[in-house]
């Protein structure tokens, strides 16, 4: 028998890089994120519950589990989630995900195996495992205690240490995330405009082309911005800066990162600057 | 003017240049390499440029302060390469009728050209190792 199946919505985090409560942020069609989410959730989970800080103070219209320590992430959303259902097995997703869908929520719910601790999707840049849209079973919740107890608060490297099943995503930028405003637009030009494949020539310069080991290169992408195309970048070629450090040219003009990509643009990524 | 290059800067030959019966001053910065940064001894640099967006955003440099400033004549040249202890890294060369404006339109064109152009300096230690300017530290693996 398997356990019940709850849905957690994770929507404490602190939006640093955003600049504002990324759950409030409304996508295209009037719902905010943290209520798609949720909306996702209801329609694969047996009860659904928006994750939030311990002292987040706000009245929600759903139920809500809040965390029971501060600073621990993620991982302390699961952590309450097992102390108010311990039988119950968890749907992990976060608001941040803006291209999630209930079908491929219900491919993980179908590829679910219960006699693991985790079923889990791979991501789509570097083949590791996507810790917010997962399956944890309530065998986890032990583990889960072990990895808090040690300080170790990374769900990713929580989930790297149970045994899972891992399938593949059945929509390629299904857990593309949204960390900063760059990252929004260019969810927002994807969902208006439709995903299309491009061509783009790909200069790297300085600490970013030693990073790559080549200084020019051809890619296909499905991103509409260039905030997009860095994103996997960055994450394929282990590009050692974070967005906020690189400037970009395209077609040798300077332009912001929500600049849009067409067929054979050339981007060119620029380090942080130090002539002189 | 703005220019890129791989040769020894001229720094007679832009002194030179400056030279105008109108203008009433003519001040002059040169940047050269230290042998030293942020405590560590550097052995040499070796600068990258991206050509092709370096030139275009430094001809905009050089005409912003003739404008700003109303200078007779402007010049910055920016060297690539590798450049040894004590050689000119990048000259910049204004003159105007008095010397406020040629002071004030060195110093605006010199930090454009820090903050606004694609160019990046990669330091040599006496240790075989190596650093990009700027980026210290970068390529340290995320804490978890």
């Amino acid at each position: 028998m398997n356990a019940p199946l709850n849905g957690l919505l994770l929507a404490g985090g602190k939006s640093r890089r955003m600049g504002s409560d990324k759950a409030d942020l409304v996508l295209t069609d009037g719902l905010s994120l943290r209520d798609q989410g949720l909306e996702l959730l209801k329609l694969v989970t047996e009860k659904t519950y928006l994750s939030t800080a311990g002292d987040d103070l706000r009245t929600y219209h759903c139920a809500t589990i809040p965390d029971l320590r501060r600073d621990a992430g993620p991982l302390a959303g699961l952590e309450a989630a097992f102390a108010r259902a311990p039988e119950s097995a968890w749907l992990v997703t976060a608001c941040d995900l803006p291209f999630l869908t209930s079908s491929v929520l219900q491919y993980l719910r179908e590829a679910r195996d219960p006699d693991r601790e985790a079923t889990c999707f791979i991501s789509r840049f570097d083949g590791k495992p996507e810790p917010l849209c997962t399956i944890y079973e309530p065998v986890s919740a032990k583990a889960l205690a072990h990895c808090l107890s040690e300080k170790v608060y990374c769900a990713r490297r929580f989930l790297s240490s149970l045994d899972r099943k891992e399938v593949d995503l059945p929509e390629k930028s299904a857990l593309d995330n949204c960390n900063r405003p760059e990252d929004l637009q260019e969810a927002r030009a994807a969902l208006k405009n439709g995903r299309c494949a491009k061509t783009i020539v790909v200069e790297y310069c300085g600490i970013l082309r030693e990073d790559a080991g080549i200084s020019e290169e051809e890619v296909r992408t499905e991103s509409a911005t260039a905030a997009g195309l860095w994103e996997e970048l960055r994450m394929s070629r282990g590009l050692s800066l974070e967005l906020e450090a690189v400037k970009i040219a395209i077609n040798d003009e300077f332009q912001p990162w929500n600049h849009p990509l067409a067929n054979q643009d050339k981007l060119t990524l620029f380090p942080p600057f130090a002539g002189g | 003017m703005f220019l890129l290059t791989a040769d020894p800067i001229d720094s007679a030959g832009l002194r030179e240049a400056a030279s105008d019966p109108h203008a009433g001053a003519i001040a002059i910065f040169e940047g050269t390499v230290r042998n030293h940064h942020k405590g560590r001894e550097v052995l040499r640099l070796e600068y990258e440029a991206h050509r092709a967006v370096a030139e275009k955003e430094g001809q905009r440099i050089v005409r912003e302060a003739m404008e700003r400033f109303g200078l007779d004549h402007a010049r910055a040249t920016h060297r690539t390469g590798s450049l040894e202890i004590g050689e000119c890294a990048v000259m910049v060369v204004v003159s105007s009728p008095h010397r406020a404006e040629a002071f004030d339109a060195c110093r605006f064109i010199i930090d454009a050209v820090k903050h606004r152009l694609p160019i990046w300096k990669k330091e040599f230690y006496p240790d075989g190792s190596s650093d990009w300017v700027g980026c210290e530290g970068c390529r340290q693996e995320h804490q978890h």
